[in-house]
């Protein structure tokens, strides 16, 4: 029996896009309970509703049937959620900072000096509080795609939600990215529910990882990442565990089986 | 030096912030070899000169002019110097400098009233999708009808004084302030529509922190056209409505053939259209650099 406190409950969720008389089934009663505390990571090839089910998750998208409900604090204070998106969505004419307080401002019970204070450390976590009057052009799509995080950050989310961040950056930038985010992930503690294509970007970062198909979008399997924290002090990827879990990942979303490797050469 | 240079490269809307981006664009300047060559060169980076090339184009357009006069009656075309001459002359006898004053004084208040109506009505049509589906047919009939049709129903209704005048460079440039407003605050909608609503933002809001600000590219290019179209009402509606301003003087010194006076008014009003487009593209420059990079 699974006695961890939920945070948000999807349940039985199915979502039909209809455009031109092409109905595109993107989920299909899909189910899953998030816990608090954790990493979650929804993976899945294009098409199987990984995005669509986050959107769902954050509000942005109705649902075609079932529910998603997000659980209040114990206290009775309804859950904070923020919003990572895959293309930044930095206003251009406003500086670093002033992106930053962007997520603050309709919020009216933060003073002006407290909005600016919260921004400031927010970009302090990130490491771009040097950037803070800098106009967003100026920086690079890493570093940007930075001060989005700083952004859902300085709202103090209970619930961040993040859709493919790192997807369009370059690889030695994403491997960065990922490195902070893990850091970032152990000192707050946040929830996290982190939407990727990349097999080993949702290991690394990942308490839990939840498959999904395509054609229609729907669930597969929910798995644990048993690895030890502190990912960025080993090599993830090389454990036995890492790989194992890999493979695994690999034959339930493309649903083939593999033959035994040819032998090797032995010495 | 490097600004101009930079910016030759970039024909068309061009101002000195565009090179601190480029930087690989700034010529090599040291080469040992190069000291017989250095005349040359100096005289190549001259002429590479916008500034430079603008000033040889109009001396050279003003040359052909000069020398197409020779063989024609001052009546038909005067030269360069003779209307330069005449533009002298009703300046100093105090013709020119209120009829100035009176022209711009109603172009101004008719443009401001006109871009801020049409900013008004454009962000509501943007915004507001019911509204929109309801407005946006008299939008287009406003829009596609020629503004000077309106000109007698005017007189008419307003008579023939200044009011007449400003109302018309009025109901010419609100149109293409709406109509960009509108697409601008439309586009900044469908790309900014998640951004406002996962931060919480409610409509007037977005509308305030959000849309507007995104939109002022296509604010700006609005604005361009109905300055341009300002102009343009000011000469009609004096030609049509008025006994003052440079489109009386115009119609005046047409009539009277006093074609140094009339071509010296015609470059002024260009003058006047010119130093306008230059505000918009300093305005541009200095606060909206972000712009060229979206």
């Amino acid at each position: 029996m699974d006695t961890r406190e939920i945070v948000v409950a999807v349940q039985d969720v199915t979502k039909v896009f209809h455009s031109n008389e092409v109905t595109v089934t993107a989920l299909q009663n899909v189910s899953i309970d998030i816990h608090a505390g954790e990493f979650v990571s929804l993976v899945g090839p294009s098409g199987c509703g990984k995005t669509t089910l986050l959107r769902i998750i954050g509000g942005l998208t109705n649902t075609t049937k079932g529910s998603v409900e997000t659980l209040p604090l114990a206290d009775g204070t309804p859950r904070k959620m923020s919003f990572v998106f895959q293309d930044v969505n930095l206003l251009p004419w406003r500086s670093v900072l002033r992106n930053v307080e962007f997520g603050l401002e309709p919020i009216s019970a933060i003073s002006k000096s407290e909005r600016k204070e919260r921004s400031m450390v927010a970009l302090e976590k990130v490491g771009l509080d040097s950037f803070a009057s800098s106009p967003p052009f100026t920086l690079s799509g890493g570093m940007q795609q930075r001060v989005g995080l700083a952004r859902a950050l300085a709202v103090e989310p209970d619930v961040l939600l993040m859709d493919e961040p790192f997807g369009a950056l370059d690889n030695f930038t994403r491997e960065g990215l990922q490195e902070q985010l893990a850091q970032l992930w152990e000192d707050m503690g946040t929830t996290i529910i982190f939407v990727t294509h990349d097999i080993d970007e949702a290991i690394y970062l990942s308490t839990e990882v939840v498959l999904l198909r395509s054609n229609p979008g729907r669930l597969v399997e929910t798995l644990p990442v048993d690895l030890p924290p502190q990912r960025w002090t080993y090599d993830v990827r090389s454990e036995p565990a890492a790989v194992t879990l890999h493979r695994h990942i690999r034959t339930s979303l493309s649903g083939r089986t593999y033959d035994a490797s040819p032998t090797a050469p032995t010495t | 030096m490097n600004k101009m240079r930079s910016s030759a490269k970039n024909i068309g809307p061009q101002t000195g912030t565009f090179s601190m981006h480029h930087p690989h664009l700034i010529p090599v300047e040291s080469d040992p070899d190069a000291s017989g060559h250095q005349n040359e060169r100096l005289l190549m980076r001259i002429l590479r000169n916008p500034g430079v090339v603008g000033i040889l184009s109009i001396a050279g357009v003003m040359g052909i002019w000069w020398i197409v006069s020779l063989f024609l009656s001052a009546i038909i075309l005067p030269s360069p110097l003779a209307s330069a001459e005449g533009l002298y002359q009703i300046a100093v006898h105090g013709i020119l400098g209120p009829a100035i004053v009176v022209s711009l004084r109603e172009m101004y208040i008719g443009l401001a009233l006109g871009v801020g109506a049409g900013l008004l009505i454009g962000t509501t049509l943007g915004a507001f999708t019911r509204v929109d589906r309801v407005m946006l047919p008299y939008v287009n009939v406003f829009n596609s009808v020629p503004g000077v049709i309106l000109i007698p129903s005017l007189v008419i209704w307003f008579g023939l004084g200044s009011e007449t005048r400003v109302i018309f460079i009025v109901l010419i440039t609100v149109w293409p302030m709406v109509i960009n407003t509108r697409a601008g605050i439309m586009n900044s909608a469908s790309r900014y529509r998640d951004l406002s609503k996962v931060f919480g933002y409610g409509r007037i809001a977005t509308i305030r922190k959000v849309l507007i600000p995104a939109s002022t590219p296509y604010l700006l290019a609005g604005l361009r056209i109905s300055m341009g179209l300002a102009i343009v009402g000011m000469i009609i509606g004096e030609f049509e409505v008025s006994y003052s301003g440079l489109g009386y003087l115009l119609i005046n010194f047409g009539e009277s053939l006093q074609t140094g006076r009339l071509i010296g008014v015609v470059f002024l009003a260009a003058m006047i259209g010119l130093f306008q487009v230059g505000i918009v593209r300093i305005v541009e420059a200095r606060f909206l650099p972000w712009i060229r990079h979206s």
